[in-house]
């Protein structure tokens, strides 16, 4: 443009940063951040991947290092060995929902022409977030009962299920465990989406809308990889929070009926807590671990960033 | 080359401020936008539907449930909210104290650390970052049993400290990251300002960054006392003893006792979730604004 350099340039922001004050000042400031991680994030880390090693059964307990043999009879257990597949299965539900609805939702939000209903639906969502999640997974435990809402409304549509329980039944079980939340709103992910719409450059929309793309086409093929950073982001938090989550576990199934709904987590606690097996828990916990490392390594090497699609 | 239209930088130079829309919404055609918001109502009920459904309970005696479950029932009894709540205000007078304690250390801890971070340069600042920033990939999952056995050598089970150490080193990193983040984005004009009238590092922190910062200090306030209020499997290990318990631990014992309840059951699930909405009727501008501010433009 002509005007080039009419103007002064906006000052760069913020990257120099000045040097004048004391260092050991600066190193006190840090020291609390620091002291607390080391004692109460990596110790624990770190005794964590010790403690798999050995036969520890209960705190206080001495116990010896018996190598690999932990991870060894892990996975000859058919309990542990299922409660990976029910894992798997959950993960997959999970990803599958965590990455798609709130992009939905984000987008039909985001398309309101109206600022005030952006922003409550916006604000409704959220409300939602605060809600206990053991009192919502209790309310599901009533919803999911034997009589209880779900075979209600299958009642009502005319299906002639007859249930012993949702939760109970060992045939349904796990896909009970994966319903409860419908319809999955609510959730980090739409403000992730949402924040991604709304740092995409208005022009762009612009440009779109004359070139005639609109609707789910425009989604898809102008919106969608402007928020790939989101999707990303979006994929390795579904996936990290179905690992490890256990709260239906915990609250309705106990991992059952039998181990149908059994998930590592769940069976780490029960090893750790129930059955005097802290050595075995860790192992676990390491395994885990382990996987999630490798899922967001792979993330972040094989998704595409958002910088790819930058357009300045 | 700018994209900026010539108009805008004219009022830009004349030293006012404004900002482009960050969007202006394509027009939709209206059918589609009444079938949006058709949409987004359906959703939004379904996913209250528990807490209609608590809601509706908590207002009932068995009998009423088993004949009438999903309506309101007369006479509504409230007896059930004063049954609860005798059982469960302890819990939560301790979880408003763990909370606080845990959000006033974590704070403290996270703004200081941010604000090194995120303003100064110091041999092995990179690598102290990088040290924080790599516990995000460490879950709770791999820590949680270690964890558990610290706690018990420090003689912190069945007391509130062997939540809230757990709860800040947990909760600073997260919020250290954040918050670097942002004190890095501020003008650097202001602290060389304040550096020519010879302000000390406290008072850099105390008056320019804090200050400046305390958008995404709310939202890392509200992120982490939903959190912690709500946290039940730890504290449930950690706290045995019904005296220390946090709420939600306490709920969890209560639901054992009020298992064929139902009423006084949801009524105290229901008083459980009330602080956190209250909380958020006094936040959710700035709650929502800071999200939106950037917190999670990646």
């Amino acid at each position: 443009m002509a005007q080039e350099g009419a103007y002064p340039a906006p000052p760069a922001k913020g990257r120099k940063r000045s040097n004048r004050q004391p260092l050991w000042l600066m190193y006190l400031f840090i020291f609390p951040a620091i002291a607390l991680a080391l004692v109460f994030d990596y110790y624990p880390a770190i005794s964590g991947l010790y403690l798999s090693t050995t036969n520890t059964t209960e705190v206080g307990i001495p116990a010896h290092w018996i190598g690999f043999a932990n991870y060894v009879s892990l996975f000859t257990n058919p309990i542990f060995l299922a409660s990976l597949w029910h894992m798997a299965v959950l993960a997959a539900i999970g990803i599958a929902i965590g990455t798609v609805v709130p992009f939905l939702v984000a987008e039909m939000i985001f398309n309101l022409t109206s600022a005030r209903w952006r922003y409550a639906y916006r604000v409704i969502f959220l409300l939602k977030m605060l809600i206990p999640g053991m009192v919502v997974v209790e309310v599901w435990g009533v919803i999911l009962a034997t009589n209880g809402v779900l075979d209600h409304v299958f009642q009502w549509v005319g299906l002639p299920w007859r249930h012993i329980g949702w939760l109970v039944d060992p045939h349904t079980a796990l896909a009970a465990v994966a319903f409860i939340g419908f319809p999955w709103v609510a959730g980090i992910g739409i403000l992730i989406y949402y924040a991604g719409l709304v740092g995409v450059n208005p022009e762009i929309w612009d440009a779109a809308s004359v070139d005639g793309s609109r609707g789910f086409h425009r989604m898809r093929t102008i919106d969608l990889p402007l928020v790939m950073g989101q999707v990303k982001l979006t994929i390795i938090l579904s996936a990290i929070g179905s690992f490890q989550g256990y709260f239906a576990q915990f609250l309705l199934t106990q991992g059952g009926p039998g181990f149908a709904t059994m998930v590592p987590g769940y069976y780490m606690y029960l090893n750790a807590f129930q059955y005097g097996q802290m050595g075995m828990a860790s192992a676990i916990g390491v395994f885990l671990f382990l996987v999630i490392l490798a899922l967001t390594i792979v993330n972040m090497k094989f998704v595409r960033s958002s910088q790819d699609y930058a357009v300045e | 080359m700018s994209l900026w239209p010539a108009k805008a930088a004219d009022v830009e130079a004349a030293g006012i401020s404004i900002r482009t829309k960050t969007r202006e919404a394509a027009e939709i055609h209206p059918h589609v936008k009444w079938l949006v918001h058709t949409g987004l109502i359906i959703l939004a009920f379904l996913e209250f539907y528990p807490m209609i459904l608590a809601l509706l309970m908590s207002f009932k005696t068995n009998t009423q449930y088993f004949l009438h479950p999903y309506s309101l029932t007369f006479p509504l009894h409230v007896s059930n909210y004063v049954e609860a709540f005798a059982v469960i205000w302890r819990y939560m007078l301790n979880s408003v104290a763990v909370v606080s304690m845990s959000l006033v250390g974590t704070l403290t801890v996270s703004t200081l650390g941010g604000f090194v971070l995120g303003r100064y340069r110091f041999p092995g600042r990179e690598v102290l970052y990088y040290m924080l920033i790599a516990l995000m990939m460490v879950p709770g999952v791999l820590t949680m049993v270690p964890q558990f056995v610290l706690i018990s050598h420090f003689h912190m089970v069945n007391t509130w400290w062997g939540l809230v150490f757990p709860y800040i080193a947990g909760g600073e990193i997260f919020s250290i990251f954040l918050l670097r983040q942002f004190m890095m984005g501020l003008s650097q004009e202001l602290f060389d300002a304040a550096q020519v009238d010879g302000a000390s590092m406290w008072q850099e922190f105390w008056n320019i960054a804090l200050p400046s910062v305390r958008p995404i200090i709310a939202v890392i306030a509200v992120n982490h006392i939903v959190g912690w209020w709500n946290d039940l499997i730890w504290p449930s290990i950690v706290l045995t003893n019904p005296k220390w318990m946090t709420l939600m631990p306490g709920l969890y014992s209560f639901t054992g006792q009020y298992e064929t309840n139902i009423g006084p059951l949801m009524a105290g699930y229901v008083i459980g979730s009330i602080p956190l909405v209250i909380l958020f009727l006094f936040t959710s501008r700035m709650f929502v604004e800071g999200m939106n501010s950037g917190a999670f433009k990646l």
